[in-house]
């Protein structure tokens, strides 16, 4: 038995040289982490030498004599908490992709504020740069500068074959409520779902419901509520989004499993054809042109009503960030590889080489005809002509008032929940989560 | 680790050099349990009291605890937790109807109580997971109802909170009925079966053998087994709702455990709320395991 | 008769796992039309996507060296407690005792948050450590309970004579409780190693490093998303299972053993 007591022995002592061993590379390297895209390079089957931001990071090494360490997560719903444990352990990265809005805020106590390190001319090249401030306000810290192709719009996707069959013109393509509700019982009457929506996550509820609200509200009706000037109950507007957004489920106009799909499967449900329209940002162009190809079809989402006064904006902005965090040991190296990263070669590079789903880049200085495939030409033309836009409306939310909108979407959905309770519970939330 | 013992001690050394021994024998265990037990238990116990995301505390004494109090939302975890509860009797239920079985100890009775328990050795993430594929909308489930004339049922069981449920607690049955049969066996085989030969000699029939002998002596086996089950049932869900509902739709399969990683991971950082959760989590079980100690050692006479 | 009831029962006990087996023979197309049906052929082409679209290699020997090293650190710590509570009379070995049992049912969810923040200020949270030392702290009470009763049953009288040979504290444990209390031993072996295996919540958190994950955390991230391509998901729960089924069919005796004597306490 003397061998079994060894065998432990060793077992533990394996184990603790295992995972010491694993150590931590000090050095002056700069520490770059980047979130990782559902449409990777690495997914496409590029080999890792090819990738842009391989490519680019070498091309900064030769520059600057730095070297730089990269590191992508692929999980993204997990980045959040990784930054954060990091950022309590000092022992992040130098420099950082970041998702906006609340994300960026809760972590602000990691992140280095811009300000000094940026001209106002630099900052002027570069569309929405506000939503990177504290709170949204247009005197707070900047926490960071967007991502290359990080401006993402919400749309309308439909399958043009479907419609065809249904027989709806491109005159009648959907622009309000009414005209949707016409659409749906076309599609309807030829055996089709009409709208896919994965909504278990509950993300529809922002993609949907919201920019309903937003059309008849402007970016000014989200503030009032957030600060406190306003309660969800008490704006007619959002009560009629959060009726017109139940209809859709009630209606038949959807598929009867919304509540437990989850978003992708919604995705594949519209990609594979057995859905005609599906709502959601623009990165469903990636998914949806490799399965339908000339099949796929762009509009704006609708408006609340036919004489909304904002209606045909656009939904969207830059949702990803790049920072520096605030205990790097080499602010002024990170800072460097940043604008590195801003610079016109590199955004026309990443454009070009790098990630591949169509977007539109909130940086004025890229010339708008480097994206080359027709769905980023329609995103600039939308993003370019609209007449308003609005930032994401969920991400405007304190985080417990959009968790809350995320977990109640699916009931308010299915109609478990009716419109004025959803309200009611809104307001609750919100209640306690008054931005000052 | 080795402690050679000193040469001729005497009957009065021994119980110092034994309190010695015995002291350094538990002290890796006590180190290891105050670091990592008992500390952030106190440590979770103090934050309760206050705001937390993980770096900011601001003290705000029971408001948490209040606030929970107040929220309907925590009594309507209690309920869903208490209906999960209600699958107790019906694993009891199951597990005794199949001790019965087995009882007679036929050959393959070894086979058979094998294949009861492995259920229960399977991670809860993947029975959850077996599970939600097969209630599924398009699932096997719904298209064995559609394919004999039974649409009416067929739905999407995992939208609608009674439905969502439903699924749950047949894989809280699926899970852990065979750790009853494996209990209930061994309880059974140790009564003694001359009472048994007594009872047929006084002209007991089957019926009354179970009923009114076997539970009763089965009955500390019983108790054991639901106070282990109703413990895991209120701390070690997480899996299978996880993994099936995620504690949807909203809160309606979610139970107090599982409300505490929602709060203290997805909602923000409300860590400070999660722990005062976590408290009143702690007393609740801390309660049913008092009770259940108070109610066995009142009925063993 | 009685058989037959059995056999019924084992049947509806085996259907979620039948399910599961079938089903990965299919292809997507075969299963979206018939979700309940046979497989044409017996294609292998599920096994052969689940194992070069995932690491499994190296997830499961994740899985292995957390659930042994775990299970080591485990023995190390208990035997020498369990034994002391079996054998060294004190005054105060009762109390410490009972304050550990007791600990059993502390539920996870209440020591969770604050070893996350604990352990990202120490700086081990995406490490294998955070997971060694929060699963051993967790299987502590039970396994020193287990081995006390497993010791208890030690004769005295050979622990005595050992010592009256000259045995020292490291050799009484090795030449006589281990050898003597093996089969308890491996109980709480094959138990604990049991539940590391299957845990999910600490290692989803206090583990976020791909080349770190578990099995079972895989397999927890799977089900988002692949959703459409039901087959593919039941393969990689079926792979995922192996393993488990594998080891209760060489070791059921020592577990059925572990369960009855909690239950004759």
């Amino acid at each position: 038995m003397k061998r079994f007591g060894g065998l432990v022995l060793v077992l533990f002592l394996g184990g603790t040289l295992a995972v010491f061993g694993s150590g931590k590379k000090e050095g002056n390297t700069l520490k770059y982490w980047m979130i990782g895209n559902p449409t990777t390079e690495a997914d496409q089957g590029k080999p890792a030498d090819q990738w842009y931001v391989n490519q680019a990071v070498k091309r900064f090494e030769a520059k600057t004599g730095i070297k730089v360490e990269v590191s992508i997560f692929p999980d993204q719903s997990a980045f959040a908490d990784k930054f954060k444990a990091a950022g309590i352990a000092k022992n992040g990265p130098d420099v950082s992709g970041i998702w906006g809005g609340s994300v960026m805020f809760d972590n602000k106590d990691f992140i280095l504020p811009l300000d000094p390190y940026f001209t106002a001319d630099e900052l002027s090249q570069i569309a929405s740069i506000n939503a990177f401030r504290y709170n949204y306000k247009p005197d707070g810290p900047l926490l960071g500068i967007p991502n290359a192709v990080s401006n993402d719009s919400l749309m309308l996707f439909y399958n043009k074959e479907i419609f065809k069959q249904a027989g709806i013109s491109d005159a009648e393509i959907p622009t309000d409520v009414n005209s949707l509700v016409a659409a749906c019982e076309k599609i309807k009457k030829i055996g089709v779902t009409p709208i896919a929506v994965g909504d278990q996550e509950g993300y529809y509820s922002a993609f949907m419901m919201l920019p309903l609200y937003a059309s008849a509200s402007g970016a000014q009706g989200i503030r009032d509520i957030v600060e406190g000037r306003k309660t969800f109950a008490q704006d007619g507007d959002f009560v009629a989004a959060a009726r017109a957004y139940q209809q859709m489920y009630s209606l038949g106009y959807t598929n009867p499993d919304v509540v437990s799909l989850n978003d992708s499967a919604g995705q594949t449900l519209f990609a594979s054809g057995k859905a005609a329209m599906i709502v959601t940002g623009q990165w469903m162009i990636a998914a949806g042109y490799q399965l339908l190809g000339d099949k796929l079809g762009m509009a704006k989402w609708i408006a609340l009503r036919s004489d909304a006064k904002y209606k045909g904006l656009m939904v969207g902005g830059p949702s990803q960030a790049v920072c520096v965090t605030s205990y790097t040991k080499i602010p002024e190296q990170a800072v460097q590889f940043v604008k590195f990263l801003m610079s016109k070669e590199e955004l026309i590079q990443c454009i070009t080489v790098g990630n591949n789903s169509a977007g539109s880049t909130p940086f004025k200085v890229v010339p708008p005809d480097t994206f080359k495939d027709p769905f980023s030409k329609m995103l600039v033309d939308f993003n370019k002509n609209a007449p308003f836009s609005v930032f994401w409306l969920d991400n405007q939310l304190p985080q417990e008032v959009a968790t809350e909108l995320y977990r109640m979407s699916p009931l308010l959905l299915s109609s478990a929940m009716t419109v004025d309770q959803y309200v009611a519970k809104m307001d609750e939330v919100m209640k306690r989560n008054i931005l000052k | 680790m080795a402690i050679s013992p000193m040469h001729g001690h005497s009957g009065k050394t021994r119980p110092r050099h034994d309190n010695l021994t015995a002291f350094l024998s538990v002290l890796p265990m006590i180190a290891f349990i105050v670091a990592i037990t008992v500390y952030p238990t106190l440590n979770a116990l103090f934050h309760s009291f206050t705001k937390w995301d993980g770096i900011h505390v601001e003290f705000i004494g029971l408001d948490n605890y209040v606030q929970i109090a107040k929220d309907p939302r925590f009594w309507q975890l209690l309920l869903n937790t208490l209906i999960y509860v209600a699958t107790v009797p019906v694993q009891i239920l199951i597990a005794l109807f199949i001790m019965v079985l087995l009882y007679e100890k036929l050959p393959g009775w070894r086979f058979f109580r094998s294949l009861f328990y492995l259920p229960n050795v399977l991670s809860p993430i993947i029975i959850g997971l077996i599970f939600r594929q097969a209630f599924m909308w398009e699932g096997p489930i719904n298209a064995f109802f559609k394919m004999n004339h039974l649409d009416w049922l067929a739905m999407d069981w995992l939208s609608k909170g009674p439905t969502a449920m439903g699924v749950i607690l047949i894989a809280i049955i699926w899970n852990n009925f065979g750790y009853g049969v494996v209990l209930f066996l061994a309880g059974a085989t140790m009564i003694d079966p001359c009472v048994f030969e007594a009872a047929l000699l006084d002209g007991a029939n089957w019926f009354q053998k179970t009923f009114r002998i076997f539970l009763p002596l089965l009955g500390r086996v019983i108790a054991f087994f639901s106070v282990t089950t109703i413990i895991w049932i209120f701390t070690g869900l997480f899996g299978l709702i996880f993994a099936i509902t995620k504690g949807g739709p909203g809160y309606d399969t979610t139970t107090l455990e599982y409300m505490i990683y929602l709060n203290a991971f997805k909602a923000g950082g409300k860590m400070g709320y999660a722990c005062a959760l976590a408290v009143y989590l702690f007393v609740i079980t801390f309660g049913i395991s008092r009770v259940s100690m108070l109610v066995t050692d009142r009925s063993d006479r | 008769m009685l058989v037959i009831l059995l056999t019924l029962v084992a049947v509806t006990t085996l259907l979620p796992m039948v399910y599961m087996f079938i089903s990965s023979f299919r292809t997507m197309s075969e299963y979206i039309y018939s979700p309940l049906g046979f497989p044409t052929r017996f294609r292998l082409d599920n096994f052969i996507s689940i194992a070069s679209g995932y690491p499994l290699l190296r997830n499961f020997s994740n899985s292995l060296i957390l659930s042994l090293v775990s299970l080591g650190l485990s023995l190390l710590v208990s035997v020498p407690a369990a034994y002391a509570f079996a054998h060294i009379p004190t005054r105060w070995g009762s109390i410490v005792y009972v304050a550990t049992i007791s600990l059993m049912m502390v539920p996870i969810m209440v020591t969770l948050i604050p070893r996350y923040i604990i352990f990202s200020r120490i700086g081990i949270l995406d490490s294998r450590l955070s997971l060694y030392l929060s699963y051993t702290a967790g299987a502590l009470p039970y396994t020193v309970f287990l081995l006390t009763v497993g010791f208890k049953a030690v004769p005295k009288e050979l622990v005595e004579s050992a010592k009256i040979d000259g045995a020292g504290y490291a050799q009484v444990i090795f030449n006589v409780i281990l050898p003597m209390g093996r089969a308890t031993i491996i109980t709480a072996c094959i138990l604990n190693f049991v539940s590391f295996w299957n845990e999910l919540v600490q290692a989803m958190m206090f583990v976020s490093n791909e080349k770190l994950k578990t099995i079972t955390v895989l397999v927890s991230t799977m089900g988002g998303r692949y959703v459409s391509n039901m087959p593919l998901i039941l393969t990689g729960l079926l792979i995922a299972s192996i393993p488990m089924i594998v080891v209760y069919v060489f070791f059921q005796r020592y577990i059925v053993e572990g369960i009855t004597m909690g239950a004759s306490k």
